[in-house]
């Protein structure tokens, strides 16, 4: 089943086009790589599937319809800076995604708040980036989701707990659902890709089978990567 | 959902409203129990300090409601926080309507709590019976015109809110984010406002005879002019 679609997708700020012509097709029960360098597209192409952004041209579908208000239901995000409100503490920010989201298991963020060494009554604008970051990934981990969204869930993370995090996301995703991963750490997250999907200058160069990618190029996806990339402008 | 986003836009500005609330209301409970004790210097002093702080603080509270909209506003619009805000499943409109209902509600209870906070205050039947000289005697008149007065400023603080709105959209359209230029085209969106209103005013009295005859002070007593103009704040 298509979960998200993006058809004839362009968007530009200004006079910079960062998204051509992009056509995609997300399918359900997948962990995606949306993979390229800084200032690609990445996180405009994200943004586009959460309505943080409209497309000048084409349009965005999820499971066949315009993104709306029952469609956000369905699609956690994670972005890539803190979004929390600075004057909650951290209970009081599980109860309101508890209150706005029927779908957020609040007895299992509480749980991930405990694994992840949170307090509950610690006030948001008393934590460090860092553990605002993984308070945003209980937040949207523990939302029974059709499509999650993270965005550089792992930058300026160490890398012990990038390896927790990317734990934590395959053992808390919905099943069924999809997850599209946001990142340019690829040799971090390439052993838990279904797919992937290169980007460059705003063009989708490659998608595919991340382990029918590995046998045909025999090579990692990072040196594929790598590779793509080095060659390209 | 309204009901949801209303309820944590009006936790965030009442946070500190509140206690600007008990201020004005404990120095005007002051004022008032130390009021016509005329042999004591310390309790004149206090009683003139407490009188000066009412008034003081009950400025400082509107200026209070109104900047912690247009923060809440901004942050939760245009911040960082709009990440969290435009991903909620709720319509664009519910989040305007949410914001906009706050304004008016903060606007609507601050007014009551300074009008009582001044009745504690000032309120006593000589005072009463002196303004119902202004009005010939008539009680309702009193009663009708202190209330213009209370909704004249009350729509006031909420057209102010409202260009504040205005100047953070338009300015982020522009691309600008730097507050001065947020505050700059709020200003003359209420200006603009203003100037519209006054336009519409003038082409109307000018057709309208018995209209321009209300606007004429020299034969208009003060509530009535009141009364008009929390008409016009209306428009």
């Amino acid at each position: 089943m298509v979960l998200l679609e993006y058809r004839n997708v362009s968007k530009s700020f200004g006079k910079a086009q960062v998204l051509r012509d992009i056509n995609l097709k997300i399918p359900s029960g997948k962990i995606i790589g949306l993979l390229g360098k800084n200032g690609t597209g990445k996180s405009t192409l994200i943004k586009l599937a959460n309505d943080l952004l409209t497309p000048n041209s084409g349009e965005v579908l999820f499971m066949n319809q315009p993104i709306d208000a029952a469609s956000k239901l369905q699609i956690a995000y994670l972005s890539e800076r803190t979004y929390l409100d600075k004057a909650m503490d951290v209970q009081q920010t599980l109860n309101f995604f508890a209150e706005f989201y029927d779908n957020f298991d609040i007895q299992k963020a509480t749980k991930l708040v405990g694994d992840l060494d949170l307090k509950l009554d610690t006030q948001i604008a008393k934590m460090s980036k860092g553990m605002q970051e993984k308070l945003q990934l209980i937040l949207v981990m523990s939302r029974k989701a059709k499509l999650y969204l993270l965005d550089e869930p792992l930058g300026g993370v160490d890398p012990a707990t990038r390896d927790y995090i990317l734990d934590t996301i395959l053992s808390n995703f919905e099943e069924g659902a999809s997850v599209i991963i946001s990142t340019h750490l690829i040799a971090d997250i390439e052993r838990i890709l279904d797919e992937v999907i290169f980007i460059n200058n705003g063009e989708v160069v490659l998608q595919a089978d991340a382990d029918k990618l590995r046998t045909r190029k025999h090579a990692s996806i990072d040196e594929i990567f790598r590779k793509e990339f080095k060659n390209a402008r | 959902m309204l009901g949801k986003l209303l309820k944590y836009d009006l936790r965030y500005i009442y946070k500190q409203l509140l206690i600007f609330y008990g201020i004005v209301v404990v120095l005007a409970v002051v004022g008032r129990l130390t009021d016509g004790i005329s042999d004591n210097f310390l309790v004149i002093f206090i009683h003139e300090f407490c009188q000066g702080a009412t008034l003081g603080f009950s400025v400082g509270l509107l200026i209070n409601a109104t900047m912690r909209s247009w923060e809440r506003f901004k942050k939760n619009l245009y911040g960082d926080e709009s990440y969290l805000t435009h991903t909620l499943p709720i319509r664009r409109s519910t989040i305007w309507t949410a914001k906009f209902l706050a304004s008016i509600i903060t606007a609507a209870i601050s007014i009551v709590v300074i009008t009582i906070a001044l009745l504690i205050l000032f309120g006593s039947p000589e005072y009463f019976d002196a303004i119902a000289v202004q009005n010939h005697g008539d009680i309702t008149s009193t009663f009708i015109m202190f209330t213009s007065l209370g909704l004249t400023i009350m729509l006031q603080v909420i057209y102010i809110i409202q260009s504040g709105f205005m100047g953070i959209i338009l300015g982020h359209r522009v691309q600008s984010r730097r507050n001065f230029w947020l505050v700059l085209i709020g200003f003359l969106v209420y200006i603009t406002g203003g100037i519209f209103l006054m336009l519409g005013i003038l082409i109307w009295s000018t057709f309208d005879p018995q209209f321009s005859a209300l606007l004429n002070s020299a034969t208009q007593t003060m509530p009535e002019i009141i009364k008009l103009l929390s008409g016009i704040n209306m428009l």
